[in-house]
């Protein structure tokens, strides 16, 4: 980090649990308004430098020009930056996932807009019950931008333009999920910011002190 | 209480908190970073009275390794500790007959009364 603070593996092993945790809400959360369950992976964290951040994100998928995003900040003393990364050409499936229907008098139009809107609403969803419930355990409370829609391709270039510059490295959070029935990949990234580093390691060196 | 508990999950910080949890009763612990070594330990015996077994794991998942205690091991009591809280997945837990299900972050009195009631003969939740 920019202020040299550095993450030992059991505090870092910590930030996954409390991500773990995080993204089993926001699973919970999507689940029930999608009456479907949402199939987990292990959340993993990583220190990255800040201009390493794009190239990471992109090597986890396959093809940038397959996905959209979802971009959302959130502040307080846990704050960041997360994207949602969904695939774009399978809209019509995230669609049928809310039940919902385009206005049959603008079908192409309006069947691109609805699918913008679902891919929001996702994002809303789990940025929103994730990173709250990570800074709930944390003890911190957070605000939110609004979620924006990204069209792809998620490219380096794109990331880029959204992370906020700034030297040293960064804690990045990842987990993969998939919508079961649908097979539709999702990828949730968060991004804290330099600013967050010192607060972070006290918060988990305190919960830390209190379970072990 | 007395007897082994073996512990399950691929968090170090976890595995330390249910430790930390259970240090007062008594117990005997031991631990496992995953399910396959999970298996390895149940296999190699003596059976331990109890399993707290996490479902989001590298490798072989929590509900594989749940399936594969109850085919193996039945009888064994587990008791499932998980973020994993969808309505559906619970469902697939309780239907492969674990013994409790207690959510994460543990809460102390959570896993205190689950593992009483397992290991003293209690009924299942």
């Amino acid at each position: 980090m920019s202020d040299g603070v550095e993450f030992s593996a059991l505090e870092l092993d910590a930030l996954q649990e409390t991500m773990n945790v995080g993204f089993g809400q926001a699973a919970a959360s999507l689940s029930e308004v999608i009456d479907m369950q949402v199939v987990l992976s292990v959340p993993k964290v990583a220190m990255i430098a800040n201009e390493g951040i794009a190239a990471f994100v992109r090597s986890e998928i396959q093809d940038p020009a397959a996905f959209c995003m979802v971009e959302q900040f959130f502040f307080g003393r846990f704050s960041g930056t997360s994207f949602l990364l969904l695939p774009e050409n399978e809209g019509r499936k995230l669609v049928d996932l809310f039940g919902a229907q385009p206005d049959p008098e603008f079908a192409g139009e309006s069947l691109d807009a609805l699918e913008r809107d679902i891919v929001v609403e996702i994002g809303n969803i789990i940025i929103g019950a994730c990173v709250g419930k990570i800074a709930e355990m944390l003890k911190d409370v957070v605000c939110y931008h609004p979620p924006r829609y990204l069209a792809g391709p998620v490219d380096q270039e794109l990331i880029n333009r959204h992370i906020r510059p700034g030297g040293g490295l960064a804690l990045v959070f990842k987990t993969v999920f998939k919508f079961e029935r649908q097979d539709v990949l999702g990828f949730l990234f968060l991004v804290t910011g330099d600013d967050t580093a010192s607060w972070l390691k006290k918060a988990v060196d305190e919960m830390l002190e209190g379970l072990l | 209480m007395t007897g082994n508990v073996l512990i399950v999950d691929d968090s170090l910080v976890a595995r330390l908190s249910l430790k930390g949890i259970l240090k007062e009763t008594g117990l005997s612990l031991s631990e496992a970073p995953s399910g396959e070594a999970a298996l390895e330990a149940l296999a190699a015996g003596p059976p331990p009275a109890l399993v707290f077994l996490d479902l989001t794991m590298p490798g072989l998942g929590g509900i594989e390794t749940l399936r594969a205690i109850r085919d193996r091991f039945a009888g064994l009591p587990v008791v499932v500790v998980t973020a994993d809280i969808q309505a559906k997945t619970l469902e697939a837990v309780r239907e492969l007959g674990a013994f409790a299900i207690v959510r994460k972050p543990a809460d102390k009195a959570e896993i205190l009364g689950a593992a009483e009631r397992a290991i003293g003969g209690g009924a299942a939740s």
